[in-house]
């Protein structure tokens, strides 16, 4: 029960009440017809009659309408159309810099340079961060009746949770996420690959990380490889306030998250090279995934997460 | 290196702590923070980082070292060595150049390579040492007094020029001496450059010994075996008469080097034209005779100019010796006879006519002619000498008639006898107002007929025209002569005993009145007093007598030296005109006579030929040689001059007394010349300009 209370405050009231006046509002608005939002691209035999297709040799005999034979003479095949509700995929990454920046980080750190939240004035982690998103779509896609799966990583999946639409599973889901630890150096790629292979229903995989992978091509090769199996994919690309803009005064010893390396540096004189190298990083992402026809959304930890939401239902409003 | 104001030095370095306390101070404790990763950090952390260090660093080395330079220039540093041993105590050295222009120093580049060592020591003088010039040489001389400014004095020694003057280089040191001892402290220090030569040094006197505080460096600058060959003396007869035809002109060359000459070239000129060139062999460091005899082939009555060279050597000027020469057809003698016995050897001018009439072409053409009476106003000028042969007396217009010609520039021989009537010659020709007579007679002395007792001419000037052909022994010997009886007689105060008896009484006295002169002969002519006519000396000295008269211009050109002053007399009438005096490079220059019509003329600075013009008057020729005693160039060593001047040993010498006014003098004039203060004032102003521009760039 005390899990389930835990797992319950990823359901920030605030964040999901300005959701529901973008998007979600108009989901409850039409209840009746959520399913309807997500129409399958496929073809099924389960619910609703399509149309006829003359018979081909290598058909099911038994979806032949007999009675279509009767009046005809010809054998016609039954076809249905399949309302299947969508499965996404959830994958997160666990690496030790998706904890950061964090209260432990900077003792000494002024007020004023701590990532800010809206209502919170400590410092949102970049997996903090990613809960609440994680939670906030899993609940999205609850209320649709879509099934949800969630697997998270670090140099490899701790877990992997199937798709699933009902409610007891969002909350599975949620109480796995209080459960992670970070621990471990971001190793993207392989873990990608791993979870292609037990991902055998296309759907929508949605990945949240750093992608501070130190080889982006492998990480690159994983979404593609998702992408071949025939998943629509989506990148949240996760950074904090401090990465993106650098701003810091004074002399200050940086110690690597991952690998504990040292180096002591005044920031100001190295800003303009940093960014220029960070936007070499995402740019490289950004330009690669989308040739790769893969969603990218930089997401930053500064920004509030309904608007990460809006922004990932407008780049959706094509799938639906 | 000191400090005049030490203490701003040591509130520059307390000072140019402060920058680096402030660094230390403001020195950030890193701290630390983790970060997601430092991969973008480190790729942008090597270069930034290390040049934001190095500009750091270079900034704060930039304000420290201004300040440090600051309290430097306000302590206003100077590089000197300690007071206490520095020679240059005083704040400066003090050195007197002696650079030699003597004409010597004409030798070869010789003078060159004075100025340069001349400039070698300028050089290694301080800024600080102040330094005087003396360009030195007989007569003149220039003097730049002794100062810190040492362009003015190496400019000097550039544009130094030679001149023709000998050297006196012991005048030199002693001013170079005077002009020491007038500076109280510091070195002091004479650089003689000079050849050195032995002549420069003749006149040493111990009293010429230099201060004690004074040292001198001798730069000789002489060729070890200079070779150099001078014409040091011309002997020219006073008059080129037109119709004699060998004339003899000798020039004495000598050969001052140790090797041997011979086939030396010597040549003749007159009037600008080659007369003749001989040759010489002469020994090492001897002299030898060039003799011409030549018919000199002059159109005219008048004066003439000519010079004798040698041959080129590595000193030019003393190659040549200049001179002029008279010319004369011959020469015009009228003698008053006052004891006329015609055809008798008693005749008062038997042997006088003798020796002056018909002599062929021995001893100079004479124009003899006798009279018993004073020729008359208009014949007597047309006379070169005038003799007055035993005359008893003239009246009183007569005796005007006679000054007037011997001012006008008449030759007068008066001879005595027993017809002269010595009141009458006193009353008419002497007086206390310038006289004609020589002197004054008093009474004839001596018995002419016994002739038991006698004098004879003892004492004779052989500088004398008259008696320098008879100054070589076995020439002419006037002792031989016999004087039984003559007049005693007291010379004026403006004449000259030229020959006197052996008592002591004047036997021939000489006077210069207006531009002739006079010669007062105390005895007889003949032989009634004396036994002088019948010696050898007679006819000659009686010639010599005669041209020096006659010729009284020639026989009174002066041996002029370069910078000798050189004195024309003109006539009465020409007082307060104008001449034009040309010198050798044919410049000229005009002058005013004076009221007595004479001109002192002084810039006989080159050797040549010069002359006077004066409207209406043929031009006044006069030469002007280099004095040949600077011809010889053998030095003299520079150990045994030191000795020679300094004389005392380095330990006797007076040190320079070390007060802290001197030494602080001294620290002040070493600071203030090398101005290094001022350099650091600009050093710290670039630097806080570049600091202001590092500091500000991003």
């Amino acid at each position: 029960m005390q899990q389930r209370i835990e797992g319950r405050r990823f359901l920030n009231p605030t964040i999901l009440a300005q959701i529901g006046n973008l998007e979600l509002i108009a989901k409850y608005v039409v209840e009746g017809f959520i399913s309807g939002l997500h129409k399958s691209p496929y073809h099924g035999f389960s619910v609703e009659f399509s149309q006829y297709r003359q018979y081909m040799p290598g058909d099911d005999t038994k979806h032949i309408d007999w009675k279509v034979y009767g009046r005809t003479d010809r054998y016609y095949i039954k076809q249905f159309e399949e309302e299947t509700n969508l499965n996404c995929y959830i994958l997160l990454d666990t690496s030790q810099s998706m904890a950061h920046p964090s209260p432990e980080d900077l003792d000494e750190i002024d007020e004023s340079q701590q990532t800010d939240t809206s209502d919170n004035t400590e410092p949102l982690s970049k997996l903090r961060y990613a809960f609440f998103l994680i939670a906030s779509l899993s609940y999205f896609m609850a209320k649709q009746r879509d099934a949800v799966g969630f697997a998270y990583f670090d140099d490899k999946v701790h877990q992997y949770l199937p798709a699933r639409s009902s409610a007891s599973h969002m909350h599975s889901i949620l109480l796995t996420l209080e459960s992670i630890q970070t621990e471990k150096e971001t190793r993207i790629g392989e873990p990608l690959h791993q979870i292609a292979e037990r991902l055998t229903k296309r759907g929508l995989v949605i990945l949240i990380s750093d992608l501070y992978d130190e080889n982006p091509d492998e990480v690159i090769e994983g979404l593609e490889h998702l992408r071949y199996d025939g998943h629509e994919v989506i990148v949240f690309h996760i950074l904090s306030q401090q990465e993106v803009d650098f701003e810091f005064e004074r002399l200050i010893r940086f110690v690597d998250s991952e690998t504990d390396q040292e180096i002591i540096t005044t920031p100001q004189v190295i800003q303009d090279s940093y960014l220029s190298n960070f936007n070499d990083f995402i740019n490289h992402y950004r330009t690669t995934l989308n040739q790769s026809d893969i969603d990218y959304n930089l997401i930053n930890t500064s920004t509030p997460i309904d608007r990460s939401l809006s922004a990932y239902l407008a780049k959706r409003q094509g799938f639906i | 290196m000191g400090f005049l104001v030490g203490a701003f030095a040591i509130a520059g370095a307390i000072g140019a702590s402060i920058p680096l306390v402030i660094h230390l101070l403001n020195r950030e404790r890193a701290r630390r923070l983790v970060f997601s990763t430092v991969r973008f950090i480190q790729m942008s952390h090597q270069t930034n980082v290390q040049r934001h260090r190095l500009k750091r660093l270079l900034l704060l080395l930039m304000r420290i070292l201004m300040l440090i330079l600051l309290g430097l220039a306000f302590a206003r540093p100077y590089f000197a060595e300690d007071p206490a041993s520095a020679p240059e105590l005083g704040g400066v050295r003090n050195a007197v150049i002696i650079l030699d222009t003597s004409y010597s120093m004409q030798y070869n580049d010789v003078f060159a390579q004075a100025q340069n060592e001349a400039i070698k020591r300028l050089d290694s003088l301080e800024s600080a040492d102040a330094v005087a010039l003396i360009l030195s040489a007989d007569k003149v001389r220039r003097i730049l007094p002794i100062d810190s400014e040492h362009n003015h004095i190496r400019t000097a020694i550039e544009n130094a020029e030679l001149t023709n003057y000998t050297t006196d280089y012991l005048d030199a040191i002693q001013t170079a001496d005077e002009i020491l001892k007038a500076v109280s402290v510091g070195q002091k220090q004479i650089y003689l450059i000079a050849d050195l030569q032995k002549s420069g040094w003749d006149n040493f006197l111990d009293t010429d010994r230099l201060s004690p505080d004074v040292d001198i460096e001798f730069v000789n600058v002489t060729d070890e075996q200079s070779v150099n060959r001078a014409i040091t003396d011309i002997n020219v007869p006073p008059v080129v008469l037109l119709e004699q035809k060998d004339t003899e002109l000798v020039a004495r060359v000598h050969n001052y080097s140790t090797e041997r000459v011979e086939n030396l070239p010597v040549s003749l000129f007159i009037d600008d034209a080659k007369v003749e060139t001989t040759q010489l062999d002469i020994e090492p460091s001897d002299s030898s005779d060039a003799t011409f005899k030549v018919k000199i082939d002059l159109q005219t009555e008048s004066a003439h100019t000519g010079w004798v060279e040698i041959d080129s050597d590595a000193l030019e000027i003393d190659n040549r010796q200049y001179f002029t020469v008279q010319s004369m057809k011959s020469i015009k003698v009228h003698c008053v006879n006052g004891e006329r016995i015609r055809s008798d050897i008693k005749d008062e001018t038997f042997f006088l006519t003798r020796a002056l009439k018909d002599t062929g072409n021995e001893g100079a053409p004479i124009d003899y002619t006798e009279s018993t009476k004073f020729p008359s106003e208009d014949v007597i000028q047309r006379y070169d000498v005038l003799i007055l042969a035993n005359v008893s007396g003239f009246t009183a217009a007569e005796a005007e008639r006679v000054k007037s010609y011997v001012n006008s520039g008449g030759g007068l021989i008066i001879t005595v006898g027993d017809q002269v009537d010595s009141n009458i010659y006193q009353q008419h020709l002497g007086g206390i107002d310038n006289p004609l007579l020589p002197c004054t007679f008093m009474q004839a002395s001596g018995d002419a007929i016994g002739k038991e007792t006698f004098q004879v001419i003892a004492s004779v000037e052989y500088r004398h025209p008259i008696f320098m052909p008879f100054s070589n022994p076995n020439h002419g010997d006037f002792a031989k002569g016999r004087f039984y009886r003559y007049f005693q007689s007291v010379p004026t105060t403006d004449s000259t005993v030229i020959a006197a008896y052996d008592d002591g009484n004047p036997a021939i006295v000489e006077k210069i009145y207006g531009n002739g002169r006079v010669l007062c002969y105390t005895s007889t002519i003949d032989r009634e007093w004396n036994d002088l006519p019948i010696h050898g000396v007679y006819l000659p000295f009686l010639h010599e007598t005669i041209k020096y008269l006659a010729l009284k211009q020639a026989g009174q050109i002066p041996d002029y030296r370069v910078g000798d002053g050189v004195e024309y007399s003109g006539s009465q009438e020409s007082a307060g005109k104008e001449v034009a005096v040309f010198d050798p490079d044919e410049k000229e220059t005009r002058f005013n006579l004076s009221e007595q019509g004479n001109l002192f003329f002084e810039n006989s600075e080159n050797p040549g030929i010069y002359s006077i013009h004066k409207s209406g008057e043929k031009p006044h020729f006069f030469v002007v040689n280099v004095d040949t005693v600077e011809s010889d160039l053998t030095p003299r060593n520079p150990e045994e001059l030191t000795s020679m001047l300094v004389g005392t040993t380095e330990t006797d010498r007076t040190p320079t007394e070390l007060t802290p006014e001197v030494v602080k003098k001294y620290k002040e004039d070493v600071e203030s010349n090398q101005s290094i203060s001022t350099f650091l004032l600009l050093a710290v102003f670039a630097l806080a300009i570049t600091e202001m521009f590092l500091a500000n760039r991003v």
